[in-house]
């Protein structure tokens, strides 16, 4: 084989779909050639023989289906405890501010009395 | 089964997204052939596919709510799939104290995927599914993810743990090395009307476009 035609044999895989560009003595080179053609024909037939993989189904073994689903059920159930006691957690928090906030309301009803009885009465006038 | 079209798969991510759990389970029924078979062909094996199938579909759960449709849903979980993929093959590897390294070669020793015992129609996709399953692993992988399933460079590369350059290494080494598998001196003296015979015909007819596109 020739010397370009070995060092197109090597740059062929990534002249191919265009990772490189060839040089134009290269490209004038191969149109001259038939067996740098041949070898540039030989992976395009390759690269169509690989993409005619990509709508290929598997039969999935029997159970696999099952098997992820129920995976994800215990994924989706450990996610709703744990988002779950931190909802009792917002909830114990959110109890105990209000009933110190409720603690510190009173605190301060005791304080301003006249207030309070002012309120006492409009809502009794309600 | 028939692949599913985009639009009503975006559609179950997007419900499923939202939480609704029976949208998520449509999605692994539609889409696990196809998850499947990519596993297949990066792993080797039927055990190991399930495995990362359902490594795939639980990462796919935990992060549905963060996808966006940029993507289709299918290159979103063969992205997980490869990713998933990668991490079993180190792990087995791991395993076994065998380095995975490019000269890592899968053995085919099952006679019903033997090229020479096929004949008829599926001959050329029995010849390269043998010959890619006789590629290396980490080899097998990129040719896989970049020339069957389309996957950018940056995605593969991203996937994988590699860098670009080495992803583009890999690449053209394990197409370089599926061109020798296919198309051997051996291949056609046995078999003139086999895999290559097209060549010849191609070169008078296609030789102007073939060189322009070079």
């Amino acid at each position: 084989m020739h010397a370009p035609c070995d060092r197109l044999a090597e740059l062929m895989p990534a002249l191919v779909d265009g990772d490189e560009a060839a040089s134009p003595v290269e490209l004038s080179h191969v149109e001259g050639c038939l067996r740098c053609q041949a070898e540039l024909a030989r992976y395009r037939r390759l690269a169509r023989l690989l993409a005619q993989l990509k709508h290929e189904r598997e039969e999935l073994p029997p159970g696999l289906v099952c098997d992820v689903l129920a995976s994800v059920e215990r994924v989706a159930r450990r996610g709703a405890a744990s988002s779950g006691s931190r909802r009792r957690a917002v909830f114990v928090a959110g109890l105990t501010a209000t009933v110190t906030l409720g603690g510190l309301g009173l605190a301060l009803a005791s304080r301003a009395r006249p207030l309070v009885s002012r309120g006492r009465r409009s809502a009794a006038g309600l | 089964m028939a692949p599913a079209t985009a639009e009503p798969l975006a559609e179950l991510a997007a419900a499923a997204g939202r939480g609704d759990r029976s949208a998520f389970e449509q999605l692994v029924v539609t889409t696990s052939p196809g998850v499947y078979a990519l596993a297949i062909r990066l792993v080797g094996n039927e055990h190991d596919a399930s495995d990362v199938v359902q490594e795939t579909y639980l990462r796919a759960f935990r992060s549905i709510d963060r996808f966006r449709g940029d993507a289709a849903v299918t290159t979103w979980l063969y992205r997980i799939a490869a990713n998933c993929s990668s991490t079993h093959l180190t792990r087995r590897s791991k395993a076994r104290h065998a380095p995975l390294d490019d000269e890592m070669a899968i053995v085919e020793t099952r006679l019903d995927r033997d090229p020479e015992a096929v004949v008829g129609a599926s001959y050329d996709r029995a010849v390269l599914v043998s010959a890619l399953e006789r590629l290396p692993a980490s080899l097998r992988a990129v040719v896989v993810l970049r020339d069957v399933y389309d996957l950018p460079h940056e995605a593969i590369a991203a996937e994988l743990g590699i860098s670009r350059a080495a992803a583009k290494v890999r690449l053209h080494r394990g197409r370089r090395r599926l061109r020798e598998l296919l198309f051997s001196p051996t291949e056609l003296a046995m078999r003139p009307g086999g895999i290559d015979a097209d060549v010849t015909e191609l070169i008078p007819k296609g030789r102007a476009s073939h060189a322009r596109a070079v």
